[in-house]
């Protein structure tokens, strides 16, 4: 495991102030020998080492040098200090969009290979990549658990106005809602009729739903809190798809999507689906017309 | 230190008084003594200057290395303007390391010594070389330059006390006197003698060469040097 690195912004500000100060201590050495040599009797440096006189004369031109030298090197940090603020700026940017992608289900991103951390790239420097981690780590331990639980009953609020079901109530939690597709399920099944039958995937489907996005919830809580002692296994992601834990996560979302489709199938068949009139909901509609006509066809 | 002085300092190198090489002229007199005290004093300002710069100047150093190290600079500050400019921060740190050294082999009883010893031979080489002056000068002028010079004739008894050639010095003034025998005989047969008396300049040279000076201003002879720029007046 590589060594844990931290971009400390202070030090860094502070290296750029002490430049200054530096280019100032120089020039304060380079005034100091020139005073002594001003005022001190030649014939003294000249006895006791004819090199001394040379020497001392020749720093002070050399610690001009270096005060020159140290106000450019503050310049130099200073212009690496404002390149890394603008590419972490865009980096976080850039977590953030992938953070609300992923919990807002997009079908066009949901089982595909999961997207690649930009915070990883080879191309951003690493010091923004480990900037990005720290800061994912910092922001997200204190987020995590509202924000899962938000995005879940956000996902769950969905199914409940696409699939009518009018028994799950808004205050019911996720656990609630698995035992009413579990009894959905079953007396489905119990009843044997069509109707029964596809009711039966319907709450099948949402308990497999509600499982399946339970699952990514829990996984994003646990990849936040591990993010920064699992370095190497983020980049085993960096190098591409058929890594254990991305392997995982398809599975995952890959269930969520199963689970949606066959309940909302299932639902459409026994005549329980019901359409919003919300703009949103139209173009959800028609996403799920389309997949009905399919699933009619076969 | 005056800067008509300075021309004379590089005459007096220290291995040159201290080893007797000088010429013994009015310039060793205008050449001042090392200020053992203030050379101190500004070397220890120096050290003392020099040694807390660095030393601040080192932890800022060690602040800027812990900067750079914080964001991986082996990696990052890859390039050749990146290499320069940490190169650089790393050459004053050197450079502080070199001047902190040099300073340090400046041995302050080393050089204390050489000055005392310096100023001694100096101050030895000035009282000779003044003494010499005032002498050199005097003899030019003894017996030589005449003041004035008197004529008298008179008729001397032969019990007359008279010498042919008188001398006398003091201080300042020499006289001679002489006097001649002439072929007038009065009628009492006493002799016409002619005495001329002859007085020079005559500067004695005294112990104080203040005493010798001022015999020289009285007869009006030029000093060999100008007393206002001698140095170390007390010698």
């Amino acid at each position: 495991m590589s060594e844990k690195v931290t971009y400390n912004t202070v030090l860094f500000e502070d290296s750029i102030t002490n430049s200054s100060v530096l280019s100032n201590d120089a020039s304060a050495i380079s005034d100091d020998i020139q005073q002594f040599l001003d005022i001190v009797d030649d014939r003294i440096l000249g006895y006791y080492d004819s090199n001394i006189t040379n020497q001392l004369s020749n720093y002070t031109t050399t610690f001009n040098n270096d005060s020159d030298n140290m106000q450019q090197f503050g310049r130099w940090l200073n212009d690496t200090y404002d390149d890394y603020k603008m590419t972490s700026s865009k980096v976080n940017e850039i977590v953030s969009d992938l953070k609300t992608n992923e919990l807002d289900g997009s079908l066009d991103n949901v089982g595909h290979k999961a997207v690649e951390d930009p915070t990883h790239t080879e191309n951003t420097p690493d010091n923004v990549q480990q900037a990005a981690v720290a800061e994912k780590n910092s922001n997200s331990n204190t987020n995590s658990k509202d924000s899962s639980e938000r995005d879940r009953e956000s996902l769950l609020r969905h199914w409940r106005e696409r699939n009518k079901l009018d028994q799950i109530s808004d205050s019911q939690n996720a656990d609630g809602l698995k035992v009413q597709a579990a009894s959905i399920t079953s007396n489905g099944s119990a009843n044997g009729s069509k109707a029964g039958i596809y009711a039966s995937l319907v709450g099948a489907g949402l308990s497999q739903a509600i499982e399946g996005v339970d699952a990514i919830l829990d996984d994003k809580k646990d990849e936040k809190s591990q993010a920064s002692e699992e370095v190497s296994e983020e980049k085993k992601m960096q190098s591409g798809p058929g890594t254990t834990q991305e392997e995982e996560k398809e599975k995952k979302n890959d269930n969520m999507l199963l689970g949606m489709g066959v309940g909302l199938a299932a639902a459409a068949f026994t005549g329980k689906f019901v359409l919003s009139d919300d703009e949103e909901d139209k173009e959800e509609e028609k996403a799920i017309e389309k997949y009905m006509a399919k699933e009619e066809k076969k | 230190m005056p800067n008509t002085l300075t021309s004379y300092i590089m005459n007096f190198k220290i291995g040159d008084v201290l080893g007797g090489n000088i010429a013994h002229d009015a310039n060793v007199l205008y050449a001042p003594k090392i200020d053992k005290e203030a050379f101190l004093t500004a070397l220890r300002n120096l050290k003392k200057n020099v040694s807390e710069t660095v030393q601040k100047s080192d932890e800022k150093i060690h602040t800027i290395d812990e900067g750079l190290a914080a964001t991986n600079s082996q990696r990052f500050y890859k390039n050749a303007t990146a290499t320069k400019q940490v190169s650089n921060l790393n050459e004053m740190s050197k450079n502080m390391g070199d001047l902190m050294r040099l300073l340090g082999n400046i041995s302050e009883d080393q050089i204390s010594g050489v000055i005392d010893r310096y100023n001694s031979s100096l101050v030895g080489i000035k009282k000779t070389t003044r003494k010499e002056l005032l002498e050199k000068a005097a003899s030019k002028v003894n017996g030589h330059k005449l003041i004035k010079t008197e004529i008298t004739k008179k008729f001397y008894d032969d019990d007359d006390n008279h010498s042919y050639y008188h001398e006398e010095k003091n201080g300042t003034t020499k006289v001679i006197t002489r006097r001649y025998e002439t072929d007038i005989t009065n009628d009492l047969g006493r002799k016409q003698y002619i005495t001329k008396i002859e007085t020079y300049t005559w500067i004695q040279c005294a112990e104080d060469p203040h005493v010798t000076e001022g015999r020289f201003t009285e007869m009006g002879v030029d000093l060999p040097y100008n007393p206002n720029q001698i140095v170390d007046i007390n010698l």
